[in-house]
Order: structure tokens, then C-alpha cells, then sequence
């Protein structure tokens, strides 16, 4: 990285740099063009994400009135898109999944965040609420380099309840999260993973939930920082994965064609949340995820993106799905190393 | 070594005969005779494993030729493959009279129909050159039709119905039916249609609904599951599923009667009656005392049989209902594309392979024209007739129906038919009875492969369903062993029982079975040894736990389908020049092509727009350039503007040669990386694309790389390597036989246990709809004829040993064991109803159980020679079990075999020492006999180690440690001491490890020579001390061996003057010559771990340890080169000191180097050498003298880089292998007088002499 690019870290990054300094380098920093396209997951998420943020924005609570200004929105991104399908069977079938996604979505939270959407909005003045991708940023310190650096995450959008911040990101699936999906609290198994994926004697390699453990600091930290900047008091930060990609539930009637399915959703914030460091600040914070976080940006901004000691975690488990072991001098150097 | 080809036949004890001289005729033993014999118009001939199939049916064909006077030219012989038909061939060669021979028709049956079907092309309205659509043009076809056609469907299996997704399914369907023979009419036919279809899905709709809500865990009854109450409610959730049922039924009833009475919707009807029985076993069922039951309504209606607790269930009542519906929805789409397909075909004129067999029948049935070519053979020979399809079978029966058609001998194996996923038919040569009235049936079962312990094993093994042939030793008395003390034949291990992993109790039975470590069992070669496996994950898994023990192994085909770095690196230079935006694969072809330095790398990513723009636009005018070294930049510039013009202009083919001229790629290629780039331009010849000119595409390049990954090898045969452990399935085993047969993975857990069995049978489920001799393919055991399939799978793995065989296994437990809340695959079992003919546990062999209680049998009978070795390989990683084996050329030597296994010895005792920390100072090892009166072990004597530097160059943290190796990198000091020199080459040697240039001929290759004598030389230096050599004599006999063992005579002389000038070599300040000094230690490996910055161990050899008549502990290096190396220089030394001090107790005084080196001679003092005597070939330096250790580390970390910096041209340039990179500057040319040194005039003088010596060019 040449000194006179910014520097620009993003939460998504961090995940990266956890699977593979190396492919970091390679996405981020050199900005190689890798061999995939947008998986068509990603791209069918963002109609749906898009058209319920438009909807979300319309100010409508009533759940028929959110769910029509949504399809209609849809309709209109839908007809403005072009993705071959080897038939208009299959177009309309994919349309059909993504408008239930739609209503999955509205009656599961719909009214419930439109209505903390109203509320905070009251409280938030002119402030920004509603994405696709409303930035958040938060302020990393580097103690030893006597620095800080941001870094960058985004929710699609801010809701209020009572005391409490939430910020909602529509991912594609939950699966990246593992075992975080079925874990409601940091001490035990989670604190335990946390700990083992970094170090290079255990086997233990869980980029993904460590990475959303991460990205949850960020967030949270984000959304602090809005709060405070918005005046909308001391509510507490939440952040909730839900995902609008994910078709295991979803089931087909041909004769009716029509199409159901129903969302489930993770919140990070309590498998995030260490009651020690709670104890002492009374914020959804993790004193240990946090200094794991300044420690993996400082690696970052030291350009440290040797693989190092966990080469051996990463080539069994990161490799095989990376689109620049092609390229990439650890993994040739592996293909050709001298006892092979 | 086939056991179809004639090889082993004449190695057979009955057929002994020497290959070489003419052979004797073939004695016929057992039932051999009747088949020579038999004059019957049709013979099936059922030929046990090992019985001598080929033999037999040579031996007809000879007995026909020369006893009944056939022509030869009226014989005719069928097989699968071409590897078949190829060994057939050499065999009746090796047999029959030259002209005989030739007149012989051999074909596979593809290339027989092909040559039919063309000779009669006008009369079939094709084009003589009509073309065969392989199964690349079928999916190619396929995706053209998914593009032009609207078929109207949507495809939700799939996930994201993308085109990619849809063609491959679509494609895989179109060959399935097409294999079995099932024409996309049939499917119209015999199918419902999609509206049927659909209602049916409703039902699924509403049943999969019900389940959801009410037997899953989201009903709170059944989560909890621990009150009366709970088991009340649960039981009401079940009754309220049976309405559902009942209410589907209803609606059925009432339908109109178009819908009700249509075989499939009847079906399902009596299915759901089933079901609701289903239902009430299981209401019956559920106890809250027995709480596992609580899973029984989520698995058996809501198919949930994925995580721990319902695992043991792969197939439930539900989930067959929901797969067959919803695939045959799908089929009844797919039947539309197939259609289109086959007329595309037809107008197309062109055929696939199923068609061209079929075309080819349809002829032998055309009265016009059959009579021409059947009159053509009297007799058809047919080899593996189990493997025949159904349109294959017709053919041949077409081909020899009727008295005045051929006579047929078809001969196979029914116990080795494990084709049957493709279509084959087991049964075909029972049919044939059938099909012809004049028929013998004939069984062979005179074994001349296998120990009878082994045959007994097969032959009692419970092989489910079928029968089997038994089989007989040939020569031997059962019950009875052949010599006094036998060996152990067959032996066993209970995986479960060992600690330890299923490969790494495989490789450490390889290990010690190559260290004739174990118990009764001789001592086993390399080529002896075969691991046979079901699937191709286990063979990767045991190669690479082989790997880490530095065992050679061999894994038939690709495994993992992936490509060789050199190859890659081929594709990616393709791909850059398609797609100027790919970035990453430019990027290698910098780095691996150009050498572009990291350094300049990160200057062109950092330039804005993508890689290729970079290169195209950056500054590379030395002096003014932003790149440290420009000109590999420029170089690549130059080379992809240039391909990139000659990629419009040129043909294909024409291209890739002139790509290969340009960019001289193979120059970085490894020897076997070289032959598979005659596969690449054998593929692009046979590229056909759908443009006019072919030229390089992004789509050849997808094609190429399809193709280089691909299965080219289905019906791919392992090969039964000289000098390496063998890995293969067993499919690619089928054929080949092996001295010491390794069988691990047995168990049900890895040969027939599915997660989803339903879903995987849909093609089955399908079959079944069609095949009228099944009433209802919802109830129905489709698992029989693949549980039986997998049987005769086993049995083709048992049946490949000679003299021993191991079996690793254990037993599946159906039942969940221990684990808690598992549910017992013999609970949901007890709640099928009678109708029901399949099993939940889907496809159930108990393997093992049947395996175990045939050995048990066998062992009764053969007591001494069938075993339970479990216990052995339970303990025996106790004793180092890691070496390395390499002794490639053993068996061929003409001299005295070298004492591989004492070296062995010697380097395990050396391991333990190391790992124990009781390795004492070396030179405690001239009084050994008192330490090991202490008990502490030393280093003793030596024998010399395998020959090559390969043999002698294994990590030795093998030994020292347990855990696995560093894999990315190791250090040795050579590739460190190549760095210094040049990175460039460094880089080449021992990252990349590019070949050398190609030897010009004539010119003598002096660098490689200079090499090659330096390496022999320490080689014989490693031979002198093992055997304890101390005299010039000694010594020039072990260069006489090492030499001659090596093939290269032709070094001798300078060989000879290496030993004559160590001979003369002495120290300055010491006055016996060094031979003298008393010698401690050769080639003594060392590892340092932790050097600080360096990932990976440094790794070496000190050449020598020697004690001075004054006592002082040297360690020395010889040196075979020109150049003397300063002590500051000296950072190799300071390592092995470095070594020394971790590897003994005493000190070091000195280091040295030893000067060996024709050049050495002239070395005068005057140059500056520091007034050093320049009489003395040896330079010792003290601590003092060499350099500081940060320099080594130096010097360490920058190898640790896998990158390489600039090249450091210099006098080093005459000696390198990788001249033709351009590197080298004119001045070191070999051959030119080296006055433009500028490493001082002692260099020069070197350079000079060396000129002069080399200067024939």
C-alpha cells in the first residue's frame, strides 16, 4: 500500500484479513479483481434490501401498508433489472421467492421497526435512519502506535425501543455466524472459540464468527457514536443479523404458484456482551473482543500480511474457496515446497 | 502386471514360461480345458478374480488357429477400454505368428461401432465424417438449448436457478436415461404429467407444513418430552397428521377420475395409507421412559434426519415421498430438453456415444446389410463381459444371433461387476442362455494370483444378497500350509481400537512393513505395497499421512483434480491474455515468469487501474524507472503486447507454439509438467470450437482448465508403480494385483452410509416408475442391487493380494452406542409398516460384522497364518514409525546393494537421541565403548545411506518431533548459500524449482558437470566414513561403485582427482594431511529450530567432523567448486557452529573448508587472500573470524521470503543452470576468457582456467 492512499478498513475487511492476511492484501490492498462475480445471492438481496429501506423510509407503521409500498418498490427494481434465466418460468419463480422474502420480512419485523423507527425518529431530528448501507464508523485506538484508526461498518437501517439503539443488517444468510447462531451468551463456548481462533497451537479457525464478533464491536461502537451524535440520550446499542437469502425455508406450491418462507434472525449483541466488562462501563461492550480488534488494525495498518504461524489453519481451511491462491506466494511456495 | 494381460499369465506357477524366450504352449488347468474345448455356438464363460480370464481366451483363440484352422482374419475381439484392448493386443502378438497376430480384429466396442457406423455412413444418411458428440459437446448442447429454448419450468432445486446450475443438472439427467437405455418418449409415455405432478406436490405441501408445526421441536410437547401430559399431547399431534393423511386421501378420491386413476397418483394413494399406519406404529412408539422416541415424528414426517441425534436414519416415509415427487416433476421438464437433444443430434447428423452403439445394432438388424458384416468373423471374443450396457448387449447378441452368424465366447467375472452405476448389466452373461440356443455356461475358479487364506476370506464372506464363485489356491491342499513357519497372510486391525486415525495407522503399517518391523510378516519392497480404498477422499487422506512420513507413494489418477503449479501458471498466462482484467492471474505469470522482484510487484499494484494497464504503461527505462529492476517488467511488456497480436492473427494450435517459443515457459516446468503439456496441445487440436477459426477465447481457456482438472479418466485404471507405494480405489484397482494389499475404511460408516438416501436415489426412484416389473416405487427396496454392487466392490478389493492382506475396519453402530438421545435406526425401523420393502437405514451392508466373522472362519482353518494384529499397530508408534524409504534403484544395481536398512537403523538411533537430548559430543564417540557403558546412547559407525542427494535430504525433524511438517518452508543451507550467490537463482532452485536448461549438445554441459561431480564426491566422502575407508584406494573404489551405480563412468577422471587432491589436503598450521584427522561424524544432519524472523527450521548436513591430531573438535566442508570463500563470507560455517553447539557437549575449535576443486590448484598466495598459504587446500577459521550472527540471519530471513530479489550477476553466472533466463552478462559466457571479473584477480584466474577448459564451444 503506497503512503498516499487513505487508509480505509471496513468491518467486511477484518473477516478477510481473519481468513487470510494474505487474501486481505490481495482484495484490499492491491484491489485485485478476483475470478467470482457477485454470487446471485448478493445481488438478489440487494433488490430486497433496497426495496424495504424505500418502504421503511415511506414512514408507513400499518404492516399492509409497509408490505404493499415494499412490493411496489420491488416491482419497479425487478422490471429494471436484467439477469437471464433460461426461462420466463424461472424469472417469475425467482421473483415470486423474493417478494415472499419481502412479506416474510415485513410480517416478522415490519410493523414492530417501522413503529421504533417513528419513535426515534421523533428523538433524532433530522438525522439519517434508514440506509441501504447507513455508515457507521468506529474509532479504534492503537495504543502502542499512539494512534487511531477508523474503521467502517454499515446497518441498513436504526431502530428504537425503549432504551434501546438497534441497528438491522440484512446479510444474505446466517451461516457465516456458526456457532454464534445458537449461542446466547459470550462466557463458555463462544469466549472459548474466540480465544482458540487466535491462537496458532489450537486448531480452532473460525474466521466467520470471530469476524462477526468483530464486526459487532464495530457496529456497536458505530452506533454509540450516532446516538451521541443524533442526542437520542443513553439507549443501549443492539445489532441484529437478518438474513433474506437463505431458502431453507422456503417452500413452493406449483399448482397455486405461489411461494412462502419465513426469516429468522440472530442478535449479536448478547453473544457479543462480557457482563465483566458490562459490570464496568454498563455498555453492550467486550473488552476482550475490543483489544482483539485494535490488535487485528494495528496488524493491518503495519501492512503485517505474512500468514505466519496460522499458515497452517489457513491453507486447510481457507484456501480451497480463495480466488488468488493463484497468485498468492504462500500457496505456490506450499505447492512447491522441498519436501513435497 | 494385469491380471488380463499376458504378463501375469506367464508368471503364473501352472504357466510358467520365460516372457523372453518363445513361448511354450499354454498348459489349460482345471476348467480351462472345457472351454478351449467347448463347440457350443454361444459359451459364458464366469471367470473368478485371478482364474485367468485373458489366458483362457488366448488360449481358444490359439487352439482355434492352429489346431481348427480359423483364419485369423475371421477372429474378432471386443473389450471396454483401450488400455484393454491394447494389452489383448500385446498378448496374441506375444503368442501368434507376426501375420497371424495382425489379422486379428481387436476393438473396443466404441471404436468397433464407430468404424462401422462410418464405413456405412451414406447408407445411414450421415456424413463419412460425421462426428461423435463427447460428453463436453453433450453439456455444451445442452446449454444451448437451456438458451435458445423457452422450456417454460422453474427449477427450485437448485438454489439460485442459475444457467450454469440448471445445465449441469439437465446434462447429468440427459445421461442417466441415455445409459439406461430410457428414450425421452418413454419418459412422455410413462410419466404423469406436470399438472398431475404438481396437485401431488400439494399434498407434500401440507404434510411437510403439519410436520413443521406439530412434530418438530417447535411443539413444546415433544421438546421437552419428560411429563405424561407431554406424551398426551404428542400423541394428539400425530393423530391430527393422520387426519391430514386421511384428507389427502379424500381429496384424491374425489378428484376427477383422469387424476385418481393414474398409476403414480394410485401410488401415492396407497402411500399415504401406509403412512397413516406409519403413523400409528409411531404413536405406539413414543414413551417418555425411552426419550429418544421423542425424535421419531420430526425424522419419519418431517424428514429431519440430519444432526447427531437422528443421524442413524437415512431414509424416512416422508422424505421418499417428497424426493420422488419432486424429481419426477423435474424429469417431466427435463424430458423436454432431452427431446430436443436427441433431434438436435439427428439434424445435426452427428451421434453420442449410446447412439453410436445403437446406431451400429440397428445395422447388424438391417437384412440388407447385416449379412455383409456379421459373414466378415465366425468367431467374437469378448473380455469383461459384466461390463457390458444394455445397448452393448444387444449389439453383441445381434452381431452373433443365429447358427450363420459368428460363435461368441464372452467371458467375465459376475462377483466383479462394479460398473453398475453406469448402466451395466451383471446378469448379461445369464442372458445370454436366453438369447442363444446352442449355449454353454462354463465357471472358472482355479486361482493363480492369491494365498488360499486369502481366497477364504472372500469365499466366506457373507456377500448379502448374491452368491458368489469359490475360490481355489491352484496347487494347494486346503487346510494345509505350503511351508513350514508360513508368514502371516491375513491379517486384521480394529480401527476403533487403535488411538489413532485410520491413515496413520495405514502408514505406519506401510512403514514397518518397509522396515520388516513387523511381527511375521517379510520385510516388504516399495512395489509391493497397494492401499485400495472405496472413495477418492481416502485415498488423499492416506497419501498425505504417507506424505508426512516421507513414505513415496502414488495416487492413481488426480484425486483432488487439481493442477500442477507449472500448469497453473500456464492457464494463468493464457488467462491474462484473454482477460486483461485478471489481475490475479497476471500477477502470477510476474511472479513466477518474469521473476518480477515483491518490491516491484507492490510498486505496479499500487499504480491506479488494473495490473495489465500497469504493466503496459509504467517507466522501465533504467535510471529514470520507479522499479528496481525494470527489465523482467519490460520483458513481460514486450512478450504479452507481442502474444496478444499473435492471439487475433493465428490458429490455435499455431498460437500455443509460438507461445511457447516466446515465453520459453517449459524452461520453469518440472520434467512430468512437460508431458502434460503434450496433453495441452493435444487438446487443442482436438478443440473444436463453434467459430469457424479457432483462436485463444476465454471459452478455450474454461475448456482447457475443464479439461486439465477433469475426469478424463472414468474409466480410468490405476497402474502399479516400481518404486513407490500404490493408492487407488478399487475401482481403479480392478485388474491389477499386488504382492501386499492394504484395505483400510472398512465400514459400513464409509462404503454405503448416506445422509440423505432418498435424495440420492432419485434416478433410481425414476427407473423405478418406468421398470414395470416394480409395483410401487415408494415402497420398494431400490438398495438391493447397489448393496450388492457394493459387495462385489469388496469383493474386487479382497481378491487384488498375493501373499498378505490387511484389514482395517470397525463396526458401524446403527444404533447411536453411547450417545445420548440418539435415535436407533431399529426403532424408527420397528415403526415401518410390512409394506414397506426398504430399510430407514437406506443402503446397510454390515460390513464389517460379515468381514470379521469370515476372517474368524478362516482363521479356525489356518490358525498360524490369519491374525488379529491390532495390538501390534496400537503400540507400535512407540517406536518411530516416520522414516524415509527411498531405495529407487535397488534390485537394479549391478554392484554390491549399499546397506539401506543399517542407515536406517543408524539415522532412527540418531532420531531418538536427538529427540531424547542424549546425543553426546561427537567426539565421545572414538570411546564409545565406555558411554555406552553408561548407557548413553552415540553416534557409532555409519553405513552409508541411499545413493542419490535426494535419498540422503529428508527433514530430519521426522524423527525429532512428532508433529507434522512445516509445510511452506524449509531452510537448508544450500538454498541459503544459493541466495547469497543470487537470489534469482535461489529463487528458481529451491522455490520454484525450475529444471535446469537443456544441456546444448556437444557443449558438455560444464556447470551441471561441475555439480554433479561435487555431489558425487560427497557421496563417496558419506560411503568412506560409513565403512570406515581411510585409504586413497579404499576410497576410489567406493567412487567406482557410486559411479557405476549411477550410470556416469564418464566423470570418473575428475571424480578421481577430487579424491587425489583431498588426499593432498592439509591445514596450514596442522601437519598431517586432513584424510589423517580423525574422523567423527559424515553428513550429519541438523535442524535449528526458532532462529528468530525465519518461519520453518534451517536444515543441513555438515559434511564433516574430524578431531586434529592435537585434539581439536573441526567440523569441515567440502568444497568441489572453484572459489575460495573469504571468513567473512563464511556465514555457512557460523551455522554449522551454530549446530554443533546444540548437537554436542564439546566445543568446536574450528571450521573449515576442504578444497576439492580442480581449480584449487592454482590458487596462489599473491592475490590477497589474505597471505593465507595457498598451498594448503584447507582454510580453518576460528570463532573470531567469521562473520557476526545478525549476518546469518540476514541472510535467512531474506530466503525466508519466497520472493526473489534482483539477480546478482557475477562469476557465479558461468556455473548456473538457468542461463537461457538472460540474466548472466555476456562477460560469463561460458567459453570467454574471464578477464571481466571483478571479484579480483584469484577469481579471474578461475574463470580463466575455467574458460580454457570449457573453451570447445
Amino acid at each position: 500500500m503506497s503512503d498516499e492512499r487513505p487508509l480505509a478498513l471496513s468491518a467486511d475487511g477484518l473477516e478477510t484479513y481473519l481468513r487470510c492476511p494474505r487474501r486481505y492484501e490481495f482484495a484490499r490492498v492491491h484491489e485485485l479483481a478476483d475470478d467470482e462475480d457477485d454470487p446471485p445471492a448478493e445481488r438478489r438481496l440487494d433488490l430486497c434490501r433496497q426495496a424495504i429501506c424505500d418502504a421503511l423510509r415511506t414512514g408507513r407503521t400499518d404492516a399492509d401498508a409497509l408490505e404493499t409500498a415494499a412490493l411496489e418498490r420491488f416491482e419497479t427494481l425487478w422490471s429494471d433489472r436484467d439477469e437471464r434465466y433460461h426461462s420466463f418460468a424461472q424469472r417469475r419463480h425467482e421473483r415470486r421467492v423474493l417478494e415472499a422474502t419481502i412479506r416474510a420480512y415485513v410480517e416478522a419485523f415490519g410493523a414492530e421497526h417501522a413503529g421504533g423507527l417513528a419513535e426515534l425518529r421523533a428523538d433524532a431530528g433530522d438525522g439519517e435512519l434508514i440506509g441501504p448501507h447507513l455508515p457507521l464508523s468506529s474509532t479504534v485506538r492503537l495504543p502502542e502506535r499512539e494512534t487511531t484508526v477508523e474503521v467502517d461498518a454499515a446497518v441498513d437501517y436504526v431502530v428504537g425501543g425503549g432504551s434501546t439503539l438497534t441497528g438491522v443488517r440484512f446479510v444474505p444468510t446466517l451461516a457465516p455466524l456458526g456457532v454464534l447462531r445458537y449461542r446466547d451468551e459470550w462466557e463458555g463456548d463462544v469466549a472459548g472459540l474466540f480465544a482458540d481462533h487466535f491462537d496458532a497451537d489450537e486448531e480452532t479457525f473460525e474466521p466467520g464468527p470471530v469476524g462477526a464478533l468483530l464486526e459487532t464491536a464495530v457496529v456497536l461502537d458505530g452506533l454509540r457514536e450516532l446516538r451521541d451524535r443524533l442526542g437520542l440520550g443513553d439507549r443501549r446499542c443492539r445489532y441484529l443479523s437478518v438474513p433474506l437469502a437463505d431458502r431453507s425455508n422456503t417452500t413452493v406450491n406449483w399448482i397455486r404458484e405461489s411461494v412462502e418462507t419465513s426469516l429468522d434472525s440472530v442478535d449479536l449483541t448478547d453473544v457479543f456482551l462480557d457482563h465483566h466488562t458490562y459490570g464496568m462501563t454498563l455498555e453492550h461492550r467486550n473488552a476482550t473482543v475490543e483489544e482483539r480488534l485494535a490488535d487485528v488494525v494495528g496488524r493491518i495498518v503495519d501492512e503485517r500480511f505474512e500468514p505466519g504461524r496460522q499458515w497452517e489453519q489457513i491453507s486447510a481451511h481457507s484456501c480451497e474457496d480463495c480466488a488468488y491462491t493463484v497468485c498468492c506466494q504462500e500457496y505456490v511456495s506450499s505447492e512447491v515446497a522441498f519436501d513435497d | 502386471m494385469t491380471e488380463d494381460g499376458g504378463a501375469e499369465d506367464s508368471s503364473s506357477p501352472d504357466l510358467d514360461s520365460d516372457p523372453s524366450s518363445n513361448p511354450a504352449p499354454l498348459e489349460p488347468r482345471g476348467n480351462q480345458r472345457a472351454v478351449i474345448d467347448s463347440t457350443a455356438d454361444c459359451i459364458s464363460v464366469d471367470a473368478g478374480a485371478g482364474t485367468g480370464k485373458t489366458t483362457t481366451m488366448l488360449m481358444r483363440i490359439e487352439h482355434a488357429i492352429r489346431e481348427e484352422g480359423v483364419d485369423p482374419d475371421d477372429v474378432l475381439v471386443l473389450t471396454f477400454a483401450n488400455e484393454a484392448a491394447a494389452s489383448i493386443r500385446e498378448a496374441v502378438t506375444e503368442r501368434l505368428a507376426p501375420d497371424a497376430a495382425a489379422a486379428i480384429d481387436v476393438y473396443t466396442y466404441h471404436s468397433f461401432c464407430y468404424r462401422l457406423v462410418r464405413e456405412y455412413a451414406y447408407y445411414l444418411g450421415l456424413s463419412p465424417e460425421f462426428d461423435v458428440v463427447t460428453d463436453h459437446g453433450r453439456r455444451r448442447l445442452v446449454r444451448r438449448l437451456l438458451e435458445e429454448n423457452d422450456y417454460d419450468f422453474a427449477d427450485a432445486t437448485r438454489g439460485d436457478g442459475s444457467a450454469a446450475d440448471l445445465t449441469t443438472s439437465v446434462d447429468r439427467f440427459i445421461q442417466g436415461m441415455s445409459q439406461e437405455d430410457i428414450d425421452p418418449e418413454t419418459l412422455d409415455e410413462r410419466l404423469p404429467d406436470v399438472r398431475t405432478l404438481e396437485r401431488l406436490g400439494e399434498f407434500v405441501l401440507w404434510l411437510e407444513r403439519q410436520a413443521g408445526d406439530d412434530l418438530s421441536f417447535d411443539n413444546e410437547a415433544l421438546r421437552w418430552f419428560n411429563r405424561d401430559e407431554h406424551l398426551e399431547e404428542a400423541r394428539e399431534s400425530l393423530v391430527d397428521y393422520g387426519k391430514l393423511l386421511t384428507y389427502c386421501r379424500e381429496c384424491i378420491a374425489e378428484a376427477p377420475a383422469e387424476f385418481r386413476e393414474d398409476d403414480v397418483v394410485e401410488d401415492v394413494e396407497r402411500y399415504f395409507r401406509v403412512m397413516q399406519r406409519c403413523v400409528t406404529n409411531t404413536r405406539e412408539a413414543l414413551s417418555i421412559d425411552d426419550p429418544p422416541t421423542k425424535q421419531l415424528p420430526r425424522a419419519l414426517f418431517g424428514n429431519e434426519i440430519w444432526g447427531r441425534a437422528t443421524d442413524r436414519i437415512e431414509q424416512t416415509p416422508f422424505g421418499r415421498l417428497k424426493h420422488y415427487l419432486e424429481f419426477m416433476r423435474l424429469a417431466r421438464h427435463y424430458a423436454a430438453v432431452y427431446a430436443d437433444y436427441r433431434t438436435a443430434l439427428e439434424t445435426e447428423r452427428t451421434v453420442d456415444f449410446d447412439e453410436l452403439v445403437r446406431t451400429a445394432t440397428r445395422l447388424l438388424d438391417d437384412s440388407a446389410v447385416a449379412e455383409e458384416i456379421t459373414g466378415r468373423w465366425t468367431q467374437v471374443y469378448c473380455d469383461e463381459f459384466q461390463d457390458t450396457d444394455e445397448t452393448q448387449f444387444s449389439l453383441i447378441t445381434q452381431l452373433t444371433a443365429g447358427a450363420d452368424r459368428p460363435s461368441l465366447l464372452a467371458i467375465g467375472d459376475k462377483d466383479q461387476a462394479i460398473y453398475g452405476w453406469r448402466g451395466t448389466d451383471r446378469e448379461g452373461l445369464d442372458r445370454l442362455a436366453d438369447a442363444a440356443d446352442d449355449h454353454e455356461r462354463i465357471a472358472l475358479e482355479l486361482n493363480f494370483r492369491s494365498n488360499q487364506e486369502i481366497l477364504d476370506v472372500t469365499n466366506h464372506c457373507d456377500y448379502g444378497p448374491q452368491s458368489s464363485k469359490t475360490l481355489r489356491e491352484v496347487d494347494r491342499t486346503p487346510g494345509e500350509y505350503r511351508e513350514p513357519n508360513p508368514p502371516h497372510r491375513v491379517l486384521k486391525v480394529e480401527s476403533s481400537e487403535v488411538g489413532w486415525s485410520t491413515p496413520e495407522q495405514v502408514a505406519t503399517t506401510v512403514s514397518r512393513l518397509l522396515n520388516g518391523e513387523f511381527e511375521n510378516v517379510p520385510e516388504r519392497e516399495l512395489a509391493d505395497i497397494a492401499v485400495i480404498v472405496r472413495k477418492n477422499s481416502h485415498a488423499q487422506a492416506v497419501a498425505d499421512e504417507l506424505g508426512d512420513l516421507q513414505i513415496p507413494y502414488e495416487v492413481s489418477g488426480s484425486a483432488r483434480g487439481e493442477i500442477s503449479p507449472g500448469i497453473r501458471t500456464l492457464l494463468s498466462y493464457f488467462r491474462a491474455l484473454v482477460d486483461p482484467t485478471a489481475d490475479a492471474h497476471l500477477r502470477r505469470v510476474l511472479l513466477y515468469r518474469y521473476r518480477v522482484t515483491e518490491g516491484d510487484l507492490e510498486h505496479l499494484h499500487s499504480r491506479t487501474g488494473p495490473l495489465s494497464d500497469a504493466v503496459a504503461t509504467v517507466d522501465c527505462e533504467p535510471g529514470t524507472s520507479p522499479l528496481s529492476d525494470p527489465e523482467p517488467v519490460a520483458q513481460a511488456r514486450e512478450h504479452l503486447e507481442t502474444l496478444r497480436d499473435l492471439r487475433s492473427v493465428y490458429p490455435l494450435a499455431q498460437f500455443v507454439r509460438r507461445f511457447r517459443e516466446l515465453t520459453r515457459l517449459e524452461w520453469f516446468l518440472t520434467s512430468e509438467e512437460r508431458t502434460r503439456l503434450e496433453r495441452v496441445e493435444r487438446f487443442v487440436e482436438a478443440y473444436d470450437p463453434d467459430t469457424v477459426l479457432g483462436t485463444l477465447t476465454p471459452a478455450f481457456v474454461d475448456a482447457l482448465e475443464g479439461s486439465l482438472r477433469g475426469s478424463s479418466t472414468e474409466y480410468g485404471r490405476g497402474s502399479h508403480s516400481a518404486d513407490c507405494v500404490d493408492v487407488m480405489t478399487v475401482h481403479q484397482a480392478k485388474g491389477l494385483q499386488f504382492d501386499t494389499v492394504l484395505l483400510p475404511y472398512l465400514s459400513d460408516e464409509e462404503w454405503c452410509v448416506e445422509s440423505d438416501y432418498a435424495r440420492r436415489a432419485r434416478d433410481r426412484l425414476l427407473a423405478a416408475t418406468i421398470d414395470d416389473d416394480v409395483e410401487s416405487p415408494l415402497r420398494a427396496d431400490l438398495a438391493a442391487e447397489t448393496v450388492g454392487e457394493e459387495w462385489r466392490v469388496l469383493h474386487v478389493a479382497l481378491t487384488r493380494a498375493e501373499n498378505h492382506l490387511f484389514l482395517f475396519g470397525s463396526s458401524y453402530d446403527y444404533e447411536g452406542g453411547d450417545e445420548d438421545g440418539t435415535l436407533p435406526a431399529s426403532v424408527a425401523e420397528s415403526c415401518l409398516p410390512e409394506a414397506v420393502e426398504w430399510s430407514v437405514t437406506g443402503e446397510r451392508m454390515d460390513l464389517w460384522e460379515s468381514l470379521t466373522a469370515s476372517f474368524e472362519r478362516v482363521r479356525e482353518d489356518y490358525p498360524e497364518t490369519v491374525v488379529d494384529r491390532t495390538e501390534e499397530i496400537a503400540f507400535s508408534r512407540l517406536s518411530p514409525g516416520t522414516i524415509t524409504y527411498y531405495a529407487r534403484n535397488r534390485g537394479e544395481r549391478t554392484v554390491e546393494p549399499l546397506e539401506t536398512r543399517e542407515a536406517i537403523e543408524t539415522v532412527h538411533r540418531l532420531g531418538r537421541m536427538l529427540r531424547t537430548g542424549t546425543l553426546t559430543a561427537a567426539g565421545d564417540a572414538v570411546e564409545h565403548a565406555d558411554a555406552a557403558a553408561d548407557g548413553v546412547d552415540i553416534p557409532g559407525g555409519r553405513s552409508a545411506g541411499a545413493l542419490t542427494a535426494d535419498t540422503v535430504r529428508f527433514p530430519v525433524e521426522t524423527l525429532s518431533q512428532a508433529t507434522e511438517l512445516p509445510v511452506a518452508m524449509d531452510h537448508s543451507y544450500s538454498s541459503m548459500r544459493t541466495h547469497e550467490e543470487c537470489a534469482r537463482k535461489h529463487y528458481l532452485d529451491h522455490v520454484v524449482r525450475a529444471v535446469d536448461d537443456p544441456a546444448v549438445a556437444g557443449d558438455g554441459d560444464r556447470s551441471g558437470d561441475a555439480r554433479l561431480v561435487g555431489s558425487l564426491f560427497h557421496a563417496v566422502a558419506e560411503e568412506a566414513f560409513a565403512r570406515e575407508y581411510r585409504t586413497r584406494d579404499r576410497w576410489c573404489e567406493a567412487a567406482a561403485r557410486q559411479l557405476t551405480a549411477r550410470g556416469l563412468e564418464d566423470h570418473a577422471d575428475r571424480v578421481l582427482a577430487c579424491i587425489d587432491r583431498y588426499f593432498d589436503a592439509r591445514a596450514a598450521d596442522v601437519d598431517a594431511p586432513v584424510h589423517e584427522w580423525e574422523p567423527l561424524a559424515a553428513e550429519l544432519p541438523f535442524s535449528l529450530e526458532d532462529v528468530p524472523g525465519v518461519s520453518g527450521d534451517v536444515i543441513g548436513y555438515i559434511d564433516s567432523v574430524r578431531r586434529t591430531p592435537a585434539g581439536e573438535l573441526v567440523v569441515l566442508d567440502y568444497k568441489a567448486t572453484a572459489t575460495r570463500i573469504e571468513p567473512e563470507d563464511a556465514a555457512q560455517l557460523l551455522l554449522y557452529l551454530r549446530a554443533c553447539d546444540e548437537l554436542f557437549d564439546e566445543r568446536v575449535s574450528r571450521v573449515g573448508y576442504v578444497y576439492v576443486g580442480e581449480a584449487g590448484t592454482d590458487i596462489d598466495g599473491a592475490d590477497g587472500h589474505g597471505g593465507r598459504d595457498a598451498d594448503h587446500r584447507v582454510d580453518l577459521f576460528t570463532r573470531d573470524q567469521l562473520p557476526d550472527w545478525t549476518s546469518v540471519r540476514g541472510t535467512l530471513e531474506a530466503v525466508d521470503e519466497p520472493s526473489f530479489a534482483d539477480t546478482s550477476p557475477g562469476a557465479h553466472c558461468r556455473y548456473c543452470p538457468h542461463r537461457s533466463l538472460g540474466c548472466a552478462p555476456a562477460e560469463y559466457a561460458p567459453g570467454r576468457g574471464g578477464d571481466g571479473g571483478e571479484d579480483g584477480g584469484g577469481d579471474g584466474a578461475i574463470v580463466g582456467l575455467e574458460g580454457d577448459a570449457g573453451g570447445d564451444e
